[in-house]
């Protein structure tokens, strides 16, 4: 639907465009949608669970309804909180420090030729080795405790930040770069407000890699190389044999996951980001 | 006559290419020059030597005003997608102006000006190509520049459009006492808004013509027909031009 109404006989015309997509079968339109999506899926994964688990004695495969009574005894135990807060802190801890480090290499090898000859093959070597080797040398190193998870973020996700915020960097228009230079416009004002609203789009991209990358590997490592969190509580229930306990750890895990991502991230991204072509502030309309 | 930017024998070569041959001229304070010539002989280069963002490979260039007195309005516009037309208008005021709301005050007053004044809190992509154009005349007036570049700014828009915002600026230019440089390979335009126009070759560049238009009467060519004596320099300006083009596809295709 498209409407045009005269403002000015000069060239002033106002379109105002409806943006549903028309296509059929598109369910991707609107907030409800893709809630009424997530029901869906969420419904269908414990409905299957259910019927598996009523195949399976619980200490293979517990039902939903034993997860959740786990969940609960896990919410009485004050010891709970803390390993929850260990991971929570490791996890920000080795994803603040990925995203600054990532950022700062990424703008390096985006600007400067020689730093992209120099760091482009680190960055893919340190792609290609597996994490839980890094996990494995850092606890030979320096032991359980908070560094191996940290540490093992920084080295795994580091990388794919400086790669996004390169190929950022690399795509700023240089006609505005240009435009700047011949305004005199200060080096800190081009910074915050030419740089950083056109990297918006490869530093939200590169802040949703590192914070799963994070969350991942800080309960990895944990599993493996510490003494505490909630990786290394899920390590204990496995040895145990306490699946309903393993299980209710995973939920956590991923009910955290999803709030960091569509509570913080996702809003922070239409608050403050901007991408070609997409909207974030007032309505859409053209003249 | 006070020289605001001279050429003494100014060439420049972009790798093997000669692009400008060897041009001199200068420019008095308050004028507007044109720069007409067939399409990539340089005239875009002429304008980014004058405001410092290349060098010439030889010769000079005299500009006798600071760098944060030079504005340049471009082709293609160059507003920030994500900040209003306001917003677009303070990004090039923050070192010049300290408080806030003087680069406030300072975009509205311009964005007034140029007939904008209720689109101070659209974004480019809610405005049209003439408004977009505005904004971009507006961003280079708010620096209350010594000198302006403008690089066919208005190539891209429709004749009456074209036309209208021509007599805009020059008033504006002319109100403002201000000295301008204009890129078009549109002579109309040329004839519209320049003291003298300088008629260059093809690639590389060298002035094959000055056109003095000081002292005809504008009033005959903003709104109707050509006066007898511009349809001539039209005329002239055009064969010159046809020449120099043909001259160019003749060397091309026996390269």
């Amino acid at each position: 639907m498209t409407k045009d109404i005269t403002l000015n006989p000069e060239t002033t015309t106002v379109e105002e465009s409806s943006e549903v997509d028309s296509r059929p079968g598109n369910f991707t339109s609107s907030k409800w949608n893709q809630a009424l999506a997530w029901i869906f899926s969420v419904s269908l994964v414990i409905v299957v669970w259910e019927g598996a688990a009523r195949s399976f004695p619980s200490i293979i495969l517990p039902a939903p309804g034993e997860v959740l009574a786990a969940l609960e005894w896990l919410f009485n135990r004050e010891n709970f909180y803390g390993h929850l807060r260990l991971t929570a802190i490791r996890g920000a801890t080795g994803f603040v420090l990925s995203m600054v480090i990532g950022s700062i290499l990424g703008m390096l090898m985006g600007r400067y030729r020689l730093f992209a000859w120099l760091l482009n093959p680190l960055v893919i070597l340190s792609t290609t080795v597996p994490p839980i080797f890094w996990v494995a040398i850092m606890i030979i190193w320096m032991g359980l405790g908070s560094g191996p998870p940290i540490l093992v973020i920084l080295i795994t996700a580091t990388p794919l930040v400086a790669i996004n915020l390169a190929q950022g960097v690399r795509g700023i228009s240089p006609q505005l770069v240009e435009m700047a230079d011949i305004f005199q416009v200060g080096r800190w004002t081009r910074v915050r407000e030419l740089y950083m609203p056109a990297l918006s789009g490869q530093l939200f991209a590169a802040a949703l890699i590192a914070v799963r990358f994070s969350w991942r590997t800080v309960v990895m490592a944990e599993f493996v190389g510490s003494s505490s969190g909630l990786g290394n509580r899920l390590a204990w229930a496995r040895q145990n044999l306490e699946m309903d306990l393993a299980f209710a750890y995973m939920l956590i895990m991923v009910s955290f996951g999803v709030l960091i991502e569509y509570g913080l991230l996702r809003p922070a991204k239409n608050r403050w980001g901007w991408e070609a072509g997409e909207k974030t502030h007032g309505s859409h309309r053209s003249i | 006559m006070d020289p605001i930017v001279q050429f003494e024998n100014v060439s420049k070569n972009i790798g093997r290419l000669a692009v400008v041959k060897e041009i001199s001229g200068m420019l008095s304070r308050g004028e507007i020059i044109s720069l007409v010539g067939p399409s990539g002989c340089g005239k875009s280069t002429l304008l980014r030597l004058v405001a410092g963002v290349e060098d010439p490979s030889s010769g000079r260039i005299h500009c006798h005003v600071e760098p944060e007195k030079i504005s340049f309005v471009f082709q293609d516009v160059r507003l920030l997608p994500w900040k209003t037309a306001l917003d677009n208008i303070t990004f090039v005021l923050r070192e010049r102006m300290l408080a806030r709301w003087q680069q406030i005050e300072r975009a509205r007053q311009v964005l007034n000006r140029v007939g904008l004044s209720d689109f101070h809190n659209y974004y480019p992509s809610q405005l049209s190509g003439g408004m977009k154009k505005r904004v971009a005349v507006a961003r280079a007036l708010a620096t209350d520049p010594e000198l302006i570049l403008l690089d066919e700014p208005f190539s891209d828009l429709d004749l009456p459009l074209r036309l209208l915002l021509i007599e805009d600026i020059h008033s504006l230019l002319k109100e403002g006492g201000k000295t301008a440089i204009y890129v078009t390979h549109d002579i109309r335009e040329a004839l519209t808004i320049s003291d003298r126009i300088y008629v260059l070759s093809a690639r590389p560049s060298t002035v094959r013509e000055i056109v003095i238009l000081d002292g005809l009467p504008r009033d005959t060519w903003q709104s109707g027909p050509l006066s007898p004596e511009l349809n001539e320099i039209e005329a002239r300006i055009i064969s010159t031009l046809q020449t120099e083009t043909r001259q160019q596809m003749e060397k091309m295709n026996a390269d």
